[in-house]
């Protein structure tokens, strides 16, 4: 595929949906997007900021010139996230499309320094597996994506990986946590029962 | 969809004569979706209409759509929808007659589970189709609720996720179809369940969330009401992957005209991009938008919520105001 694609004359996503594609199968360390309106143009920025890519864009009289690029060790990193997402956005939900449901900041009911030490092993796993297609962090387990948590960095991995990390809004409300979440996205029950209802759940 | 942005529409009307009559509820002024007029002091009767063009595939699906968004301007005004006419624009050698049948059978369904009468309509061949309905509907003349009336220390209640506008652009690229499927379930649900709930609490002001997004309607209804509003982000309902496709670059025009457009809303900055593109995401048939006070709406809240109906509390009017809109 051309490094260089023109999206001139394409109406609203289509620039996108080129530009994704492009990105995708990308081999060099750069590819240049024409488009022909402001709107793309930041659509397009929009996706390759997604997609952990330097992008920028340039006027050329009507049009805009975006170019991406990105390292070789990342081009590869996503080519391989891609084709996992590929495969789900085919089939949208396949079974291995997991969720994994955190409801408190130590794993299990026993002894409670055992509880935080199972906890660190499960994340840690976690990260070091396939990324699964979500963590749900309620109740007490909102500590663990906020400061003070010995667990950022293995959570930024997950994160990283593609994992959406939810830590819900309500709980970090009420543990006034709210301007020290570090990962992850604050989102309510409603949104979590979307993500749990159409997932394959774990709960810890 | 396909609204016309709202700056240039505020500067096309804001030059027509302007119409004052005693018996008009509510009119223009305070960009309301419909009319509403007293024909004496028992009734008062509500006209509006809506047409675009389709934002799915499916005919049947676009009939329920934009039946149940048309609908919806009658609802959000307190009033129950009792006719109704179709609106086609329609290319009919080259999508042909049986499509047309999807699309009015679609739109027939949801006017006959709302009540309402179909009576007839108007068709004119057109290269691209669009539908819509325009739908008459009566309410109590005390009891009209608009943009117009809220207070501080009302909070506001919403009834449907947001994020529809979003995950169909991204449907376009066959992403996220599960959440797609969802957002349509909530276009064509129709605002009549929550509506009927609503009118047995004292609401003081009501709209609801169509093309300007909810903080495009926040505003329609704050600027009216002359209050400023905090609109707390992690409590607005929002449908599974909006934010993924909002953050892939699925964002479609209409949110970046009215993230331009409304310039009195302002952000924490630890509210993230994709965030703010889905809360001005344009959504057709959305929810119904709530003001009434805090106790009130936590036990219309509560009722709703048993209704299967989503209720969640998103802001507060916080202080008097020029319709201002702090996210959080």
């Amino acid at each position: 595929m051309s490094n260089n694609i023109d999206c001139r004359g394409m109406k609203c996503p289509l620039p996108v949906i080129t530009a994704k594609k492009a990105l995708a199968g990308m081999t060099g360390s750069e590819v240049t997007v024409i488009v022909d309106n402001d709107i793309a143009k930041m659509n397009v920025l929009k996706l390759a900021k997604s997609m952990d890519c330097e992008a920028s864009a340039t006027q050329a009289g009507a049009d805009w010139v975006v170019t991406i690029s990105r390292t070789a060790e990342e081009a590869t990193k996503l080519q391989s996230r891609e084709a996992a997402k590929g495969s789900e956005s085919v089939n949208v939900q396949t079974p291995t499309a997991n969720v994994y449901l955190i409801t408190d900041n130590v794993l299990g009911n026993g002894d409670e320094e055992l509880g935080k030490v199972l906890m660190r092993s499960l994340l840690f796993t976690i990260s070091e597996r396939p990324a699964p297609r979500a963590m749900i962090f309620m109740n007490k387990g909102v500590f663990l994506t906020c400061e003070g948590s010995a667990h950022i960095e293995t959570l930024q991995k997950v994160a990283a990986n593609g994992t959406e990390i939810l830590a819900c809004g309500t709980c970090l409300d009420y543990y006034n946590l709210k301007d020290k979440l570090v990962v992850g996205e604050p989102g309510n029950m409603y949104s979590a029962l979307e993500l749990l209802e159409s997932s394959k759940v774990v709960k810890f | 969809m396909a609204k016309i942005e709202p700056g240039a529409l505020s500067e096309i009307v804001a030059g027509l004569p302007r119409i004052i009559n005693d018996n008009v509820l509510v009119g223009m002024d305070t960009s309301d979706d419909a009319v509403v007029y007293k024909l004496n002091d028992d009734i008062a009767i509500i006209q509006t209409l809506d047409f675009f063009p389709p934002p799915v595939d499916d005919p049947y699906l676009f009939g329920q759509i934009a039946a149940a968004n048309s609908l919806s301007d009658v609802y959000a005004m307190g009033g129950k929808p009792i006719t109704a006419m179709n609106i086609v624009a329609f290319p009919l050698c080259a999508l042909g007659k049986d499509t047309l049948a999807e699309i009015l059978r679609g739109s027939a369904e949801k006017c006959i589970e709302a009540g309402a009468v179909i009576a007839g309509g108007h068709s004119i061949e057109d290269k691209e189709p669009k539908f819509g309905l325009s739908v008459t509907g009566i309410v109590h003349p005390k009891k009209v609720l608009a943009n117009r009336g809220a207070i501080v220390g009302d909070v506001l209640v919403l009834t449907k996720p947001v994020g529809s506008g979003v995950l169909i652009t991204a449907a376009q690229a066959e992403l996220f179809a599960d959440s797609v499927n969802i957002a349509y379930s909530e276009m064509v649900r129709l605002n009549k369940y929550a509506a009927e709930i609503m009118v047995q609490y004292p609401v003081h002001a009501c709209t609801d969330i169509t093309g300007f997004g909810l903080l495009g309607h926040t505003f329609e209804m704050t600027e009216a009401s002359a209050v400023k509003v905090v609109i707390n982000s992690a409590d607005v309902p929002i449908l599974a992957d909006a934010l993924a496709a909002a953050d892939m670059g699925f964002v479609p025009a209409g949110v970046y005209n009215n993230r331009t457009h409304y310039t009195e809303v302002s952000f924490a900055d630890n509210v993230g991009e994709a965030m703010r593109d889905v809360l001005f995401d344009p959504q057709t048939s959305g929810g119904l938008l709530i003001a009434l006070a805090k106790n009130e709406a936590m036990a219309m809240s509560k009722q709703m919520i048993a209704a299967g109906i989503i209720a969640a509390v998103v802001g507060e009017v916080v202080e008097n105001g020029n319709g201002e809109i702090y996210v959080k």
